[in-house]
C-alpha cells in the first residue's frame, strides 16, 4: 500500500461514511427554510453558512454527497457491467461479434457524449435515477475498449490453452481465468470513471437539467449559488471544494492502485 | 493404435495490406500420418520452425488442421478433453497468475466431475504428491515455485483428469540441466504408475532416447524418417536425421 492510495482511500471514505450517516451527523434538515438566517456566512450554528432561503449550507453538502457518490458508483457499476460483457464477448470470440461490438462501441465514442446525456435527460425527465442511466449508458466505451485489449494479449497464454485442454467452458475461461487477470487496469479506469460521472452530474445540474431541487446535489447547490456569489462567496466555495476533494481522492485511488500493481497504463 | 494422425496439413495464410488479402502462405504441417500404440512413447523431434508445437496443438484439438483429421481408438479415448492432456513447454505461463495452486487443481476435477467436493483436497494432495511436491503447495500462488516445481504442477493438473495419453511439448527445455533429468525420470515412473501413453516433442535427441519407444522426425513442416527409436539411432537414413544425432552426440 502506498501513500497516495492511502490518502485517496481516507478521503473516499471519510466522505462515504458522511453520505451514509447523513441523517445522523447533518447539523439540520437540508431542506429546512430559516427566515430568520439568509445568507449567513460560515458561523458556531451554521459552520458553512447559509443560503439564500436560509438552509444550512454543511447539511446539504452532506446530503449532496449521497446523491453525487451514489450517481458516480452507480453510474460507474453500470458501464462496468456493460463494459466488461461486451469487451471480453469481443476480444474472446473475436471474428463478427468482435466486429459489431467495437463499432458500436466507435459510433458512440463519435457522439459528443455530453451534449448526448443533455439531450436525453430533456428529453426524459431528469431523474436521478435516468441520469445514472444515461452516465452508465454512455461511458461503457473505454471500458469494453480496455478489456478487450487485455483479453486479446491473455487469450493467447499457455494457461488459456490449458484450460482449454483440460475442458474448461467458454464461460469458465473468461470468468475463471481471463477476467482475473484482465480486472486491475479497469478498476484503475472505473475509479476514474466514477470522477468523471461526478462532474458529469454536476455540469448536467449547473445547466439545470440535473437532480432537481430541492433534492441538494453539490452541482445543483452550485447553480444556485450563482445568483448570490457576489455577497454569499461560501454557498459557492464549500460546494465546489467537495467536488475537488471527491475528484482528487479518486484520482488519488486510481493511481495508487496503478502503482499498487505496477501498470503503465 | 490409441491416436492416429491421418494426412494432417496445416497452413497459416499471411494477409497483408488494407484489405486483408492473402499474400502469403506459411506450410507449417504438410501430409503427417502417423499413429501411437498404446503404452508407448512416441517421440517427435525437430529443430525450432519445425511444426511440433503446431502438431502437439491439432493433436489435443486447441487448433484445427488445414486438412487431415485425428482419429482416436474409441474404446479407449471416449472423452477427448479428459483421455487427452498437454503439457506446455514454458511452466512460466501455464499457470494462472491469479489462482492458487488448488483451483488449478480442482478445476479440472470439478469439470469432468471426478470429486466430490468433499474430496477435492485429498485428490489435490494426491496429485501433488505423485509429482513430488509437497502439500503445503495448495494455498499458493504460482509466483511462488520455481520453473521445475511449476512444471510438476502443471503435470499435476493434467493427470488430475485421469487422461489415457499426454502431450509432452518440450517440457523439460525451459528448465535446468540439472532438472531436466529428474523430471523426466518423474515422466517415466508416471508413466509406469497410471498407464500413461506419451507424446514427447523435443529438438533433443538425447532427451528423445531415453524416453520415447518410436520416432518421427520433422523438418520444415514434414516427417522426414519415422521408426523404430533403436533403429533409427543406428542407421539414420535422411541426412538431416543425422545431422540432428551429431549434433546430440556433442
Amino acid at each position: 500500500m502506498n501513500k497516495l492510495l492511502l490518502v485517496g482511500i481516507a478521503i473516499i471514505g471519510f466522505l462515504s461514511a458522511a453520505a451514509i450517516l447523513a441523517p445522523f451527523i447533518s447539523p439540520y434538515e437540508p431542506s429546512l427554510i430559516d427566515s430568520a438566517s439568509l445568507l449567513m456566512p460560515p458561523s458556531y450554528a451554521h459552520p458553512l453558512g447559509t443560503d439564500g432561503l436560509g438552509r444550512d449550507l454543511l447539511s446539504r453538502i452532506i446530503y449532496g454527497a449521497r446523491i453525487s457518490l451514489g450517481i458516480g458508483i452507480i453510474a460507474v457499476g453500470i458501464s462496468l457491467c456493460i463494459g466488461v460483457i461486451a469487451g471480453s464477448v469481443a476480444g474472446y470470440f473475436g471474428g463478427l461479434a468482435d466486429s459489431i461490438i467495437m463499432r458500436s462501441a466507435d459510433i458512440m465514442l463519435c457522439f459528443p457524449t455530453f451534449f448526448l446525456i443533455l439531450a436525453t435527460v430533456a428529453v426524459l425527465e431528469p431523474s436521478i435515477i435516468n441520469i445514472m442511466v444515461i452516465i452508465g449508458l454512455t461511458s461503457w466505451m473505454g471500458i469494453a475498449r480496455l478489456i478487450r485489449s487485455e483479453i486479446l494479449s491473455l487469450r493467447e497464454r499457455e494457461f488459456i490453452q490449458a484450460a482449454k485442454a483440460i475442458g474448461a467452458s467458454h464461460y469458465g475461461i473468461i470468468c475463471r481465468h481471463l477476467l482475473p487477470n484482465a480486472l486491475g487496469p479497469v478498476f484503475v479506469n472505473a475509479t476514474l470513471g466514477i470522477a468523471g460521472a461526478i462532474l458529469l452530474e454536476s455540469a448536467l445540474s449547473f445547466l439545470g437539467l440535473g437532480v432537481q431541487p430541492p433534492v441538494p446535489s453539490w452541482g445543483n447547490i452550485l447553480i444556485e449559488s450563482k445568483a448570490t456569489l457576489g455577497v454569499a462567496w461560501w454557498i459557492t466555495l464549500f460546494p465546489g471544494l467537495a467536488i475537488f476533494v471527491t475528484i482528487l481522492g479518486f484520482n488519488f485511488i486510481a493511481e495508487g492502485l496503478r502503482k499498487h500493481w505496477g501498470y503503465n497504463a | 493404435m490409441i491416436v492416429r494422425a491421418v494426412h494432417i496439413s496445416k497452413y497459416f495464410s499471411i494477409e497483408g495490406g488494407v484489405f486483408k488479402r492473402e499474400t502469403g502462405l506459411v506450410r507449417a504441417l504438410e501430409d503427417v500420418s502417423f499413429s501411437v500404440e498404446e503404452f508407448s512413447t512416441l517421440g517427435i523431434v525437430g529443430e525450432s520452425g519445425s511444426g511440433k508445437t503446431t502438431l502437439a496443438k491439432i493433436l489435443v484439438q486447441l487448433m484445427a488442421p488445414t486438412k487431415g483429421v485425428v482419429e482416436f481408438d474409441g474404446s479407449k479415448i471416449s472423452n477427448f478433453r479428459k483421455d487427452m492432456q498437454i503439457v506446455f513447454q514454458n511452466p512460466y505461463a501455464s499457470l494462472d497468475p491469479k489462482m492458487r495452486i488448488k483451483d488449478t487443481l480442482y478445476e479440472p476435477l470439478l469439470i469432468h466431475r471426478l470429486a466430490m467436493p468433499k474430496q477435492l483436497r485429498d485428490k489435490a494432495r494426491e496429485l501433488l504428491d505423485a509429482v513430488g511436491i509437497n502439500e503445503d503447495a495448495l494455498g499458493r500462488f504460482p509466483a511462488e515455485f520455481s520453473g521445475g516445481q511449476r512444471q510438476r504442477i502443471c503435470i499435476a493438473r493434467a493427470l488430475a483428469t485421469q487422461p489415457k495419453c499426454i502431450i509432452l511439448d518440450e517440457p523439460i527445455s525451459s528448465l535446468d540441466l540439472t532438472i531436466q533429468l529428474k523430471l523426466l525420470d518423474l515422466l517415466l515412473r508416471l508413466k509406469e504408475r497410471f498407464k500413461l501413453t506419451y507424446l514427447f516433442i523435443s529438438h533433443n535427441l538425447n532427451v528423445i532416447k531415453y524416453m520415447a519407444d518410436s520416432v518421427l522426425v520433422l523438418q520444415g513442416g514434414r516427417i522426414v524418417e519415422q521408426g523404430d527409436m533403436r533403429a533409427i539411432f543406428a542407421h539414420p537414413s535422411h541426412p538431416y536425421t543425422e545431422s540432428l544425432l551429431r549434433s546430440a552426440r556433442r
